[in-house]
């Protein structure tokens, strides 16, 4: 390591004491992110329960949506305050119910985001063609709670074929590209963020915000 | 250019291991921050604007680090500098420095002693580049360095050089935009030295 002139070191010393405070600041918290937020969020978002049927939906997939049964999911730990942001729901580009995303906490403190459909007021996807509700403790595309770029994921589904990007935006907008097919998107509620391109492309997806370099989520 | 030697850690990457660890953040900047400072000098010719950007691009490194995806040094490095990249080009649409990042984790800008300067011109290898800057004009023709030293150096409008040469503001504009571009494609190769 080469020896620093003073100022240089002096900023050296500064960065390790906001790592540090940053580190302390992102120790998980208990009580549930939602909960710390300042601004009003309930006319955003939907907290998933049982039998809950608050959002006007498309219907899609035969017969009456299947239930998640306890452990269907990676069998971690249940995570805290799940909610459904159902201001992000975007209609599927062909039929069938509306993609939305799920956002909660989990015990790392980490802020999650799930991406799947939203029908009679339950979150899940359509599986040979019946609606299965996604167990509260499905695995999500986590980040750090104080985010400053976007946290963005993608998802490829096969039936039907269908490229997800998603994710909790930090600003406000999002350009989104699928190989040569681009779209914009206003966040809603919490930064969530979904948009839906037909067809499981492999083609590069790239997302920028316009807040650093562009992300390639794999 | 060396940035210096990476010190072996549990994981290789400084950046990974500085999630958790604010030593390994210091061990970070110290290993890299010899290159940005030379990366913004050599595009700006400004020690103390270079030690601005240099604030503001290790703030931003600071506040993404847990996005980075990568494990090797090689990897946090073009991950750096794909974010000092970014400052710039903020800084010359702008005209301005960012330092949005640094007043979210409550920082200034590095401090701007003499030593400090001193350093930074060490850094950009002075000899060779007023070296780069010779060779560069040299390889003009006559009226396209007389051109761009009049317009450059000396500030004279066209329409005075139009007059004193007996030629059109329009020949005087074409030496001066062909000499700088002839001046950009040499004195690029003399940059890239500086990040393999």
């Amino acid at each position: 390591m080469t020896d620093l002139p003073p100022g240089l070191e002096d900023f050296g010393a500064r960065l390790r004491g906001a790592a540090e405070a940053d580190i302390r600041r992102s120790r998980p918290r208990h009580r549930g992110f939602l909960r710390d937020l300042g601004f009003p969020i309930a006319a955003t978002v939907l907290t998933v329960a049982a039998g809950a049927s608050a959002v006007s939906l498309i219907d899609g997939g035969k017969g009456p949506p299947i239930r998640a049964e306890r452990g269907d999911g990676a069998g971690l730990q249940a995570p805290k305050d799940p909610g459904v942001v159902a201001a992000s729901a975007t209609p599927d580009p062909v039929d069938g119910p509306p993609w939305a995303v799920r956002v909660y906490t989990n015990d790392r403190g980490e802020e999650c985001a799930q991406v799947g459909r939203l029908r009679a007021g339950l979150f899940g996807q359509i599986q040979n063609g019946r609606f299965r509700e996604l167990p509260p403790d499905a695995p999500g595309t986590c980040g750090p709670a104080a985010r400053t770029q976007t946290l963005a994921a993608v998802e490829r589904r096969a039936d039907p074929p269908r490229t997800l990007v998603f994710g909790l935006a930090a600003a406000r907008s999002v350009n989104v590209s699928v190989g040569s097919r681009k779209a914009r998107v206003t966040p809603a509620g919490l930064g969530a963020f979904v948009v839906v391109f037909q067809g499981a492309s492999r083609a590069p997806v790239v997302v920028d915000d316009g807040n650093g370099p562009p992300q390639r989520p794999q | 250019m060396s940035l210096g030697p990476i010190r072996r850690r549990k994981s290789p990457c400084l950046l990974v291991a500085s999630v958790q660890d604010p030593s390994a953040f210091q061990d970070f900047y110290r290993a890299y921050v010899d290159g940005v400072v030379a990366y913004f000098t050599r595009r700006t010719f400004d020690a103390e604007l270079a030690l601005d950007l240099t604030g503001e691009t290790f703030a931003l490194a600071l506040e993404r680090r847990a996005q980075f995806r990568g494990r090797l040094p090689q990897e946090e490095q073009g991950w750096l500098f794909a974010i000092a990249r970014s400052q710039l080009y903020r800084y010359y649409r702008s005209g301005e420095v960012e330092r949005a990042a640094l007043q979210r984790v409550g920082l200034d800008a590095p401090h701007a002693t003499s030593a400090d300067l001193e350093y930074v011109e060490r850094l950009i290898d002075r000899p060779a580049l007023h070296a780069a800057v010779r060779e560069a004009l040299a390889s003009l023709t006559t009226d396209q360095a007389f051109a761009v030293c009049q317009r450059v150096l000396e500030e004279r409008s066209y329409a005075e050089m139009a007059i004193e040469l007996g030629v059109s503001e329009q020949v005087v504009r074409a030496r001066v935009s062909r000499g700088l571009k002839q001046l950009g494609e040499k004195l690029g190769d003399y940059r890239l030295q500086d990040i393999a």
